[in-house]
């Protein structure tokens, strides 16, 4: 099978890592806003976690990033001394 | 029932030299008996202090069993266990060795009760950590050996000296509670600190690991960093020193993590990131804190046990665990790819997975201090972890391969795959039922970690990470995957600092040889004046002024002798 014909394959799996993940956020958040708590702390809201996640995925993808413009160097031809 | 009282850890230390002798397919159940041995000397004796003598005026214990050495041999014990079945299928005898000597001497370091004798499996762990490195056949592996030597001597160095300094203040032997603002105490909280790769001691850690084969690899991700941990939390629980260490491992494990292209090195500064969160939890020593260290500890010995056990299997197959290079894994191997997942998500705390259970108790423990960055510390590093080390890997396998790429190398050994399902199977087992875990840390805490509350918040925690890390892939507004080696600390003294220091011996060689011609030059100088002179000497009248400065030379000299005598 050539890549070509792979391709959309590929799309699928990520899309359902992609929709797993959705799901699991969402389901987190109605179940968090379906328990009554007494002394909620604002930290441990799923509204609170939805926000510490997606600021870690952005930290992620921009960390990544700027990492490796500041830190990355070329690999030399016979590997690193 | 007889109980034995022996350190566990001798058992699997004699049978690593049993090891040496045996054939092949008796080496991976050598290893497991030997484990399974140290695990009964484990649970047979109750806890106290055994069979102390004194040597050289020192009290020695060799078998000291409470909770917290109980907890940590649990999982060093089952982690021997694992990494034996995994590593079956191959035939290397020098590194089957080195990794029980390895196991033998970590958890011989979690049972002794003095000081002394703990630092000397210490170092006994850091040696064995070497051969492992060591025995791969290849010039990198070697340099890298080398490098972890030099660290471990260096810690080595900083424990012994912390030791002796806590025996002139006249304190005891005994390995318990030690003060960070004596001397002896900082050289061995320094000492501690390279052992679990506090910041400018991290690279030993990705260094060697990046390095190992795949089976002691995960050997080396699992016993060296824990010994470490098991040592702050014997000695300095509550020192906030370890708070601030703990953040600067948290922020450079999981910046690297981020943006590291080899999976291993990611997956140990990943490593790193989470055991930092156990570190912040000492420092902060509150007693559930400690015991949520101490099953955090054992948690990550299972989950990044599965993720280095996958890793090296898809490094079997595919010849490297480069993100770029996996490409096509999901297809190819679809097993390792789920057992990589799955590994990724245990230590994202996902519920139902080791992970969560002793994330859910630490999470708890540092909510309830005063510290906001530390209450929202383990969220974040939750997060992260989601993003670098669950979902970033499985979208690399996911990747189509390149035109033309097949399979390079066998499929994983059954053996392999044996050792990654009893390693996924424990991360359930722990993550599904782990009341007996918090029955087991020190102390024994009560906790309820399935309520819907905290249920609720962890999954949109990950969920929220894992889709908006994804998203952001699908967006390319993550950098793409390619091969590239990252610059740290480890550069400096690679670099710059190995640079000045090969400049700085030519330039003494040199120095040295200039020095030496000199000398040699004067030397024969001076040999041909005084030849001249004697041949002078020996020919009296032969030159009319050599006689005449003889001649006054003879004359001045028995004048002097007059004149002192009379």
């Amino acid at each position: 099978m050539s890549a070509a014909e792979e391709k959309p394959k590929v799309r699928w799996g990520a899309l359902a890592l992609f929709v797993g993940a959705l799901a699991l956020a969402l389901l987190g958040a109605a179940l968090d806003f379906a328990t009554p708590r007494a002394s909620p702390a604002m930290a441990d809201r799923a509204g609170a976690a939805s926000v510490i996640g997606l600021a870690g995925a952005l930290i992620a993808a921009l960390g990544a990033w700027l990492m490796r413009l500041a830190l990355a160097r070329k690999e030399r031809r016979g590997g690193p001394s | 029932m007889i109980a034995i009282a022996l350190n566990p850890g001798f058992v699997m230390m004699a049978g690593a030299l049993l090891l040496l002798g045996a054939p092949q397919t008796l080496r991976a159940p050598i290893m497991v008996a030997a484990a399974i041995g140290a695990l009964g000397l484990l649970l047979s004796p109750d806890f106290g202090r055994y069979d102390a003598f004194a040597q050289i005026g020192l009290q020695m214990v060799p078998l000291n069993l409470d909770e917290l050495s109980q907890v940590f041999g649990l999982a060093f014990i089952g982690a021997t266990i694992l990494i034996a079945l995994y590593g079956g299928a191959r035939d290397r005898r020098f590194e089957d060795a080195a990794i029980l000597l390895l196991a033998g001497a970590a958890t011989a370091a979690l049972f002794v009760g003095d000081l002394v004798s703990f630092v000397a499996a210490a170092a006994l762990a850091g040696l064995a950590a070497a051969w492992i490195v060591f025995c791969v056949d290849d010039e990198r592996a070697q340099r890298a050996g080398a490098r972890l030597l030099l660290w471990q001597g260096l810690e080595g160095l900083l424990l012994l000296a912390g030791v002796a300094f806590q025996l002139s203040d006249g304190l005891r032997n005994e390995f318990g509670q030690m003060d960070a603002r004596s001397i002896g105490g900082a050289l061995f909280l320094g000492g501690l600190a390279i052992r679990v790769g506090a910041p400018l001691a991290h690279v030993w850690l990705k260094d060697v690991v990046s390095n190992a084969s795949s089976t002691g690899a995960t050997a080396l991700a699992i016993f060296p960093a824990m010994i470490g941990v098991y040592g702050l939390a014997r000695a300095f629980p509550g020192e906030p020193a370890l708070v601030y260490g703990a953040l600067g491992m948290i922020v450079i494990g999981s910046a690297f993590a981020c943006a590291e292209s080899d999976l291993r090195r990611a997956a140990a500064y990943s490593l790193l990131a989470q055991i930092g969160l156990a570190i912040a939890a000492i420092g902060f020593g509150a007693p559930m804190a400690v015991a949520g260290a101490a099953a955090h500890a054992f948690a990550l010995c299972f989950a990044y046990g599965l993720i280095f056990m996958a890793l090296g299997a898809l490094l079997r197959r595919f010849g490297t665990t480069d993100a770029a290079g996996i490409a096509g894994a999901a297809r190819a191997a679809p097993l390792t790819t789920f057992f990589l997942m799955l590994g990724g998500l245990s230590a994202a705390a996902t519920p139902g997975l080791a992970g969560y259970a002793s994330y859910a108790v630490l999470h708890d423990a540092l909510g309830r201090q005063e510290w906001l960055v530390l209450a929202l510390l383990a969220p974040t590093t939750i997060a992260l972890t989601a993003a670098h080390t669950a979902c970033r890997p499985v979208l690399a396998a996911l990747r189509a391969p390149p035109v033309g790429a097949g399979a390079r190398q066998a499929v994983p050994a059954f053996a392999m795959l044996l050792g990654m399902v009893l390693a996924a199977f424990l991360c359930l087992v722990v993550g599904l039922a782990p009341d007996w875990l918090y029955g087991l840390t020190p102390p024994p805490v009560r906790f309820a970690p399935f309520t819907p509350g905290r249920l609720g918040a962890v999954w949109a925690l990950i969920g929220a990470a894992g889709a908006s890390f994804i998203a952001l892939r699908a967006l390319r507004l993550t950098p793409p995957e390619r091969p590239l080696r990252l610059l740290d600390m480890d550069a400096l003294y690679r670099g710059p600092l190995a640079g000045a220091g090969r400049w700085a011996g030519v330039v003494l060689l040199r120095l040295y040889g200039v020095w030496q011609s000199t000398s040699a030059a004067f030397a024969h100088a001076a040999g041909e004046a005084f030849t001249s002179f004697a041949r002078g000497g020996d020919r009296p009248y032969g030159d009319k002024l050599a006689a005449a400065a003889s001649f006054a030379a003879v004359a001045g000299l028995l004048a002097i002798i007059f004149a002192t005598a009379y």
